[in-house]
């Protein structure tokens, strides 16, 4: 009856595994994106579960992700329509904040949200096991619909100021791909260091509300150009911005080629495009690194 | 390596270890933290998986028992590849579908439509996938007629059904099942326990974690039994069980001796007819030998399990009882037990200052002989085991 019964005595286990046998995770960059893309599904269920449940029981529903980016442009252009070095020639100022407050915000809203995301799905972590990135991931898409909205309204302002499509529009969806590419290094690099350390929340509210004012949304790119301050004289900080912050050039550009008719400034992007490589791959592989410890500390 | 088929768990050696020194994940903490290591302490680890090995062909069914944090959890979750082991090797083909805790995929704000397309896509269900089991799931879940209602009003049963019915009709290679059937109302968790045979003779893996040993048998042809960390037995169900039983019955033991008790248990005896051993449907004398400090009145109970504390049944007799020793015979006219070990337990009540009394406590073991216990339907369990003499008649 106890055929095959095998009884271990306690005392004859070990205390330690053999040094050789440690596990170490190790995934190579593409095969992790592959991995990812075959499950982008889940994303995208992720993406609509949080949109059906953050608008189900608000009496606006959807419209008030179309109210905020209204009101806050609004607000921008009645504050900083003012200021005079902040115009550009030929551009009405609504239409030039409200285009950088749509990058912006679609950047902010992904990095922020997306941070936020594997603390807020703790308990999904623990009982599913599909790629984790999807989690960030699903913000970005969220994002991209809250974003996608603001059309509307910037469809409206566009012909209440009698504009003119540019030929130059033609080139948004590449510096576009260079601010997704450096929102998802971002974005990933946040939410795996916030399960490690719950603070980086706080300091990524921070960073974002300075961001606002720190990246060229409600003035140009172009106020880099000649600086004297310190030790510098007449310096063209726009390079080392760019590679700092990619997000500068890739709004910058929108606006030269889609607002004002400019062809894009490929130098500035350039440097912006490697930057946000970079940021993509430091993120995506410390996430990647780190997601071995995230069922175990949440 | 040859390749294997889906539905195959290969964990060889793995082992598993959380951080002891586990602060919050906050900065101030983290600092002190790094603080400690530079001056040299080394991290504590706390092992919970030390070198467990298993395999499982498709189609097998293996029970995991043990007390609460002996990982049994950890173990699944390894496997389930939300977690990853600290040393050794896990190999596991095919689709997982895992029933950890059935609400934890549910979303209260969501409609009960929503969720199985929500929850399903999240298991790795394409949505055709899922239209094509919609009716069958929400049908399982006894809950059409409430489907486009949010599920924060449903009542928890129908939540938990709900999140039992979607993870059920995965088609998964390998099935998971945590202690799930605790929850939800005697029909359902049969229903529950019918389900899981259904999707294991389609030639699913199931591994199924329980404190139910009833359903562990019901369900697994072999188990597993984890102790502090490592596997303390595996083999054929019934076997490990009987092991298993055995260490809760000398646990109690050892933890009711600690206690400052003031009645001693001398001696323990069961026999059966002519002073033999107990047979199956005869008459049987359990005769206990007892020293108690004073005299007194109290209601003696005296009950027989398999050896959790949860008696197949139990005899009471209220009788005064002198100071010093003595000896107490109760006489049992059919002994309906079939083969196997069994635990004699004891309680003592009385008034309150009563210097003799005593909780409900195991004082000795027996074994019974005679027919084996008559096997149950797949899937079907027995709460304990009663021999009941049947005779058949087919016209």
């Amino acid at each position: 009856m106890d055929e095959g019964l095998v009884i271990t005595d306690p005392a004859t286990v070990a205390s330690e595994p053999p040094p050789d046998s440690f596990y170490s995770h190790r995934v190579q960059l593409f095969p992790a994106i592959w991995a990812m893309w075959a499950r982008r599904e889940i994303a995208v269920a992720l993406a609509e579960r949080d949109i059906r449940a953050s608008y189900k029981q608000a009496a606006l529903g959807m419209f008030w992700a179309l109210l905020s980016p209204v009101l806050t442009v609004v607000l921008f252009t009645l504050i900083f329509s003012h200021i005079k070095s902040f115009k550009i020639p030929g551009v009405p100022y609504i239409l030039y904040s409200f285009v950088g407050l749509m990058c912006w915000g679609f950047f902010a809203g992904s990095v922020t949200a997306g941070g936020n995301s594997m603390v807020g799905n703790l308990t999904l972590l623990q009982k599913t096991s599909f790629p984790r990135e999807l989690f960030p991931l699903s913000q970005m898409l969220e994002q991209t619909l809250y974003t996608g909205i603001s059309f509307i309204p910037l469809t409206i302002l566009l012909i209440a100021n009698g504009f003119t499509p540019k030929l130059g529009t033609l080139w948004v969806p590449v510096f576009i791909a260079v601010e997704v590419l450096f929102g998802i290094g971002l974005m990933l690099l946040m939410s795996a260091v916030v399960v490690y350390v719950r603070d980086v929340v706080q300091i990524m509210a921070l960073i974002m509300s300075l961001g606002l004012f720190a990246t060229p949304i409600i003035w140009p790119l172009s106020k880099l150009r000649n600086i004297t301050w310190g030790p510098f004289h007449h310096f063209d900080f726009r390079p080392y911005y760019s590679v700092f912050n990619p997000l500068g050039p890739v709004i910058d550009n929108v606006r030269r080629t889609a607002l004002q008719g400019l062809p894009p400034d490929w130098p500035l992007l350039g440097l912006a495009a490697i930057s946000a490589s970079v940021y993509f791959v430091v993120g995506y592989r410390l996430f990647k690194r780190l997601e071995v410890n995230f069922a175990d500390i949440s | 390596m040859p390749t294997s088929a889906d539905g195959t768990i290969i964990v060889e050696h793995v082992w598993k270890r959380f951080r002891a020194d586990r602060g919050r994940p906050h900065i101030t903490d983290q600092l002190a933290k790094i603080g400690r290591r530079l001056r040299g302490a080394t991290r504590s680890y706390r092992w919970v998986l030390k070198d467990i090995n298993l395999t499982l062909e498709p189609g097998a069914t293996l029970g995991l028992i043990g007390i609460n944090g002996s990982g049994k959890s950890t173990l699944l979750k390894v496997i389930s590849r939300c977690m990853y082991q600290t040393a050794g090797r896990c190999e596991i083909h095919g689709r997982v579908g895992a029933l950890l805790e059935v609400r934890g995929g549910i979303n209260p704000t969501l409609s009960g439509r929503e969720n199985i397309y929500m929850f399903g896509s999240l298991l790795g269900l394409s949505r055709r996938q899922i239209n094509a089991r919609f009716d069958t799931i929400a049908e399982f879940a006894e809950v059409t007629d409430a489907i486009d209602r949010q599920v924060k009003y449903y009542s928890s049963g129908m939540q938990v059904r709900l999140g039992f019915s979607i993870a059920s009709h995965l088609d998964a290679d390998i099935l998971l099942v945590d202690e799930v059937l605790a929850v939800g109302d005697a029909n359902f968790q049969q229903k529950c326990l019918t389900r899981i045979s259904e999707v294991v003779a389609s030639g699913t893996t199931l591994l199924f974690v329980s404190h139910d040993l009833a359903a562990v048998e019901a369900m697994c042809e072999r188990a597993m039994w984890l102790t502090e960390a490592i596997v303390r037995a595996a083999g054929p169900t019934r076997a490990v069980l009987g092991q298993y039983r055995a260490s809760v019955e000398e646990q109690a033991a050892m933890t009711s001796s600690s206690t400052t008790s003031s009645l001693r248990v001398l001696k323990v005896e069961v026999t059966g007819p002519g002073d033999g051993m107990a047979l199956s449907g005869e008459e049987v004398q359990i005769r206990l030998v007892l020293s108690a400090p004073e005299g007194g009145r109290a209601r003696f109970y005296v009950g027989v399990s398999e050896g959790t504390a949860v008696p197949v049944f139990v005899a009471m007799h209220h009788s005064a009882f002198p100071g010093g020793d003595f000896e107490l015979r109760c006489q049992l006219q059919n002994l309906p037990l079939p083969k196997g070990r069994y635990y004699v337990w004891l309680a003592l009540e009385g008034s309150t200052d009563l210097a003799a009394a005593q909780t409900w406590k195991p004082v000795g073991a027996f074994d019974v002989f005679g027919p084996t216990p008559v096997p149950t339907p797949q899937g079907v369990m027995v709460l304990s085991p009663v021999y009941v003499p049947a005779t058949w008649e087919l016209s």
